[in-house]
């Protein structure tokens, strides 16, 4: 089953929270990721798409790669805040289970 | 010289050179694990042979405590990378590559207290030649097991140089282990979990070389040690060894505990049980390959583990952040990470099969090198439990010392006994005058400086060697000699070892005729015992922290130790 919005981004706060070791920052739907008021640099950003990748694979058991050429190049980007990369994990899950 | 910031807080400082983006360890370093704060630093993108030709640049300042020189076998060697496309290659134009480069890095190791070389490997989609890529003409895996092994060879050289098991972090990512996308995308041939492992072994690294590794195993007995509950089943009947299944994994769990103490590392128990009962298991039970005597001490009765923990800690004069604490039962597991925090509390798995892999997975123990008495710490606690025993018949304690027989053999550094005597001077806190880190070279050449001289202390008693225990440091200051470091391990403290130290110390001073000796104690968290073993001697207390003796007159050497020369060896 495919798991709610609202769950993905809440896992997807914590995870960031808990790579960026930000406990202490307030996240929210339009935190920024990347950039010069980001909470990662874009080395840092490509490192923790790779753990969410892993992570939804561990918790869900679903194969989703986030980062493709496609995802990179899109405007709007799909990494630019917490809420558009859940937003992101949401529609690749989806597309991994045929809906 | 004045501590930096990073120095008085304890960060340790890595740099960091790779020929590709090794962000993500500086990462994982930096974010992962509280127990040692670390800072890393990365040499400019792609910068490797530059930095390590150049030590006297900003980037080797301060002084790092590791230096991390991760590459590629292709980018350091041309023929290597002909070699992947297919080019016929001399093998030995691949091997004089590998050595050039191996020996710039045994030529930086100085700049740095520990140089961490982790091996090269090659992606699995890497087949070669197929069925010949072991061979070696043309080869590309032969050509990478021999220029690994030719690397481990060069930086043995050098006695801060280690290579890493770079294998090791792959398999443990297993399928994650490369990306191609990070390989394009951020010139990162890795995926993160392979940089989290390194990240961990160079944490375990650096905390060996910081005296920081686990010093102690506390293991319960039931169900831990063996199979069954040896109070209702007597030792008969208890699952060990054997042609049983689980019998054998309560055998390999305590094989592997038995090659801890082979790497210095002690053995406890702790059991709620009745002591004779569960003794009389370890005595004769045959399967039992961990007798009394593997055991530096136990608490075996009914009482709250947490408090049977730190008397037995204390008993064995370590700190409860030397402790690891191994016990099937989570209720247990959980009274202990909650009243003693600093303990590692091990999380066993469910099944006794994997306990023994569970222990020798555990990095804690990591120490850069072995010395004779690591070997044989647990011997030495053996013969430590047997004084206590004499002690308990010997009620007067200068009676009891003198009864000891303690022989104390001092002999001027020698290069034999520095990995020792270094080992010694990093690892030991309580008694420990200045707490001065160095490592074995700089002793050594500390030591040949003009006016400096180094001194090392063996002790034997009626129950054995306790080994090299002692260090005594001084310089010649004009009119005085300063002893810049006093060290003695917690082994023999106690024992009146440090007034013959003392001793020893004045009749140096007086060879070199400096009408004074002077120590000057220097507090750490840790070294209280030092500053109250001075301020109860004879020596004269003065300024602040600081102590001395007039060497006109002899300083008195306690009869129950028996001082002896060792004549320089050539």
């Amino acid at each position: 089953m495919i798991p709610k919005r609202s769950e993905i981004y809440s896992l997807v706060s914590a995870w960031l929270s808990d790579f960026a070791q930000s406990a202490s920052i307030p996240l929210a739907e339009d935190t920024v990721l990347v950039g010069d008021t980001g909470l990662l640099d874009s080395m840092g950003l490509l490192t923790f798409l790779l753990d969410v990748e892993q992570r939804i694979e561990e918790r869900f058991g679903a194969s989703v790669v986030l980062v493709t050429e496609d995802a990179l190049a899109r405007e709007p980007n799909p990494f630019t805040t917490v809420g558009s990369l859940a937003d992101h994990v949401a529609a690749c899950l989806q597309a991994e289970s045929g809906g | 010289m004045a501590e930096s910031t990073a120095e008085r807080s304890g960060e340790k400082r890595v740099l960091l050179l790779s020929d590709f983006s090794i962000e993500p360890l500086r990462r994982f370093l930096e974010t992962h694990g509280t127990a040692l704060p670390l800072k890393a630093v990365c040499a400019p993108y792609g910068q490797v042979r530059q930095p390590l030709l150049h030590t006297d640049t900003d980037l080797w300042q301060p002084k790092p405590d590791a230096c991390v020189v991760w590459t590629q076998l292709e980018s350091i060697s041309p023929a290597f990378r002909g070699l992947l496309e297919g080019e016929s290659v001399s093998h030995e134009h691949l091997l004089a590559d590998v050595r050039e480069f191996a020996e710039q890095i045994a030529a930086a190791a100085d700049a740095t207290r520990l140089m961490l070389v982790p091996l090269w490997t090659l992606p699995p989609w890497r087949r070669g030649t197929g069925l010949g890529d072991l061979q070696r003409s043309g080869g590309c895996r032969r050509a990478l097991l021999e220029a690994n092994l030719l690397l481990c060879e060069v930086l043995e050289e050098a006695s801060n140089a280690f290579a890493m098991d770079t294998q090791r972090w792959t398999q443990l990512a297993g399928h994650r282990a490369y990306d191609s996308r990070m390989r394009f995308i951020a010139k990162v041939p890795f995926g993160n979990d392979v940089f989290r492992a390194a990240a961990e072994d160079i944490r375990a690294a650096l905390a060996g070389v910081s005296g920081m590794a686990k010093k102690l195993v506390v293991v319960d007995l039931d169900d831990t040690l063996w199979g069954g509950v040896v109070g209702d089943t007597g030792w008969r009947n208890l699952t060990l060894g054997g042609h049983d299944a689980l019998g054998e994994a309560y055998a390999a769990f305590q094989r592997a505990l038995k090659a801890l103490t082979r790497r210095g590392v002690l053995l406890a128990i702790l059991s709620k049980n009745q002591e004779d009962i569960a003794l009389e298991a370890i005595d004769r039970h045959p399967e039992m390959l961990l007798r009394k005597n593997d055991f530096a001490g136990w608490r075996i009765n009914w009482n709250d583990k947490a408090e049977n923990l730190v008397d037995l800690v204390d008993e064995l004069n370590l700190g409860m952040d030397a402790v690891v604490f191994v016990d099937d039962n989570p209720v247990e597991r959980a009274r202990i990470r909650d009243a003693l925090p600093e303990v590692l509390t091990v999380e066993l798995p469910k099944s006794p099969m994997a306990y023994a892999e569970t222990i020798q997975a555990l990095p804690c123990f990591d120490l850069p090198s072995l010395t004779q008495e690591d070997r044989a710490r647990t011997t030495s606690y053996a013969a430590t439990r047997a004084r206590t025993e004499l002690r308990r018949q010997v009620p007067d304690r200068e009676r009891w010392l003198s009864s000891l027989d303690t022989r104390c053999t001092v002999a001027t550094l020698s290069k034999a006994d520095l990995p020792r005597a270094a080992q010694l001077l990093n690892k030991t806190n309580q008694m420990n005058l200045t707490t001065r880190r160095m490592p074995e070279q700089a002793l050594w050449d500390w030591s040949e400086d003009a006016g400096h001289a180094v001194f090392t202390f063996r002790v034997q008693d009626r129950f054995g060697d306790a080994g090299l225990t002692g260090l005594l440091a001084l310089a010649n200051v004009g009119e005085t000699a300063v002893v810049t470091d006093f060290v003695l391990s917690c082994r023999v403290m106690g024992r009146r070892i440090e007034e013959a130290m003392l001793a020893t110390a004045v009749q140096v001073a007086q060879g070199w005729a400096t009408p004074r000796l002077c120590l000057n104690y220097e507090a750490t968290e840790r070294n209280g015992p030092c500053l109250e073993m001075l301020a109860n001697s004879r020596l004269a207390p003065g300024e602040d922290t600081r102590f001395t003796w007039e060497t006109g007159k002899p300083f008195p050497c306690p009869e129950c130790v028996a001082v002896q020369w060792r004549e320089e060896e050539a």
